[in-house]
């Protein structure tokens, strides 16, 4: 199967860095041979390969391992917020978080559920006895008109 | 492999504060973590800045080595992203290298040595404008000659990105210097 050039260039690039099998690498050689705009690419990259192997050393100065003794000394004199070692340090605060999320949450659930159980004051039940005055009847007969009235109302707002 | 177990040697010693095994380590890899620094900084006094900030890293990080990977592996990888985290904090394209300067020592040479400091300097500007991580891996793999596992531990990715990371660098390369080419081509 013949190869297209994006391919080529893509094992040409793979060619450089020595991972192409013979199989491939022989392909890629016929594809050059055939091709004038690969062959360019190919040589182009060849030479920039070659321009970065190139490329000046260069050695430390004298005072290189001393800059660093320096960053390590001033690094040393620096005070310390923490008694542990900050990564060490990193492991207690998040247990410290989570107990205090438990610690809240089971704060907030007492507190709420104080809430629910309270006399429920302001239903509707309550308003209605509140505004009629039904406690009034209390004290009747139980026989008498007031007081069947009363029960009456009461059996409507149960 | 000697080399490597001595290296490990050296690092736990240093783990536990002893400064003259740290300068024996310090002594064997400041070259190599100098050159790569260099080769991403295109500046020497940047380079070396960024080869201390990476040795006192290794300093301070010695207890954290856990042996899961090879010391060589685990000191370019704090190298590299040293190098990263400079580039991002920066964020500023580095000055190209001075063209006037390079062509005024070089009146007295033949064309064919003017042409090739210019192609030098055409070639480092070039290199200036590929994203970071596109860089790094070129000049990992072409400079350093190492591995595309090596890069792809080095780097912390899989071994495709990091062939896609070097096709895409070459690949941007080549287009521009594309008119350098063709005129050289003639």
């Amino acid at each position: 199967m013949k190869m297209h050039c994006r391919k080529a260039k893509k094992n040409i690039s793979l060619a450089l860095d020595q991972r192409l099998g013979p199989a491939v690498r022989e392909k890629l050689q016929a594809h050059l041979r055939s091709c004038p705009s690969c062959q360019n690419w190919n040589q182009r990259q060849l030479w920039l390969h070659e321009q970065i192997q190139a490329q000046e050393m260069i050695q430390p100065s004298p005072g290189f391992f001393t800059a660093i003794q320096n960053k390590i000394d001033q690094s040393a004199a620096r005070p310390q917020l923490f008694f542990f070692h900050p990564a060490a340090f990193r492991p207690l605060l998040l247990r410290a978080a989570m107990l205090l999320v438990l610690i809240f949450s089971a704060l907030l659930g007492f507190f709420l559920s104080g809430i629910l159980d309270a006399p429920a004051a302001n239903t509707d039940a309550a308003v209605f006895s509140r505004t009629m005055n039904l406690d009034a009847f209390a004290d009747l007969p139980a026989d008498s008109f007031g007081a069947a009235y009363d029960r009456l109302l009461q059996g409507k707002l149960q | 492999m000697e080399t490597e177990a001595s290296d490990l040697k050296l690092l736990a010693l240093t783990a536990t504060g002893d400064q003259a095994a740290f300068a024996q380590l310090v002594r064997r890899h400041q070259s190599r973590v100098l050159n790569l620094a260099y080769r991403f900084s295109r500046d020497r006094q940047d380079a070396e800045e960024l080869a201390q900030e990476i040795f006192f890293k290794v300093w301070r990080h010695a207890r954290t080595f856990k042996g899961q990977s090879a010391f060589s592996t685990w000191l370019y990888r704090l190298a590299v992203n040293t190098c990263l985290n400079h580039r991002q904090r920066r964020k500023t394209r580095p000055d190209p290298m001075p063209l006037t300067g390079d062509l005024a020592a070089a009146t007295a040479q033949a064309p064919d040595e003017l042409e090739a400091a210019e192609r030098g300097i055409q070639l480092q500007n070039a290199l200036a404008s590929l994203p970071a991580r596109q860089e790094m891996a070129l000049i990992l793999a072409s400079f350093e000659g190492k591995s595309y596992e090596e890069i792809a531990a080095v780097m912390e990715v899989s071994i495709p990105a990091v062939e896609s990371l070097l096709f895409r660098a070459r690949q941007s390369l080549a287009a521009v210097l594309r008119p350098w080419n063709k005129k050289s081509e003639g």
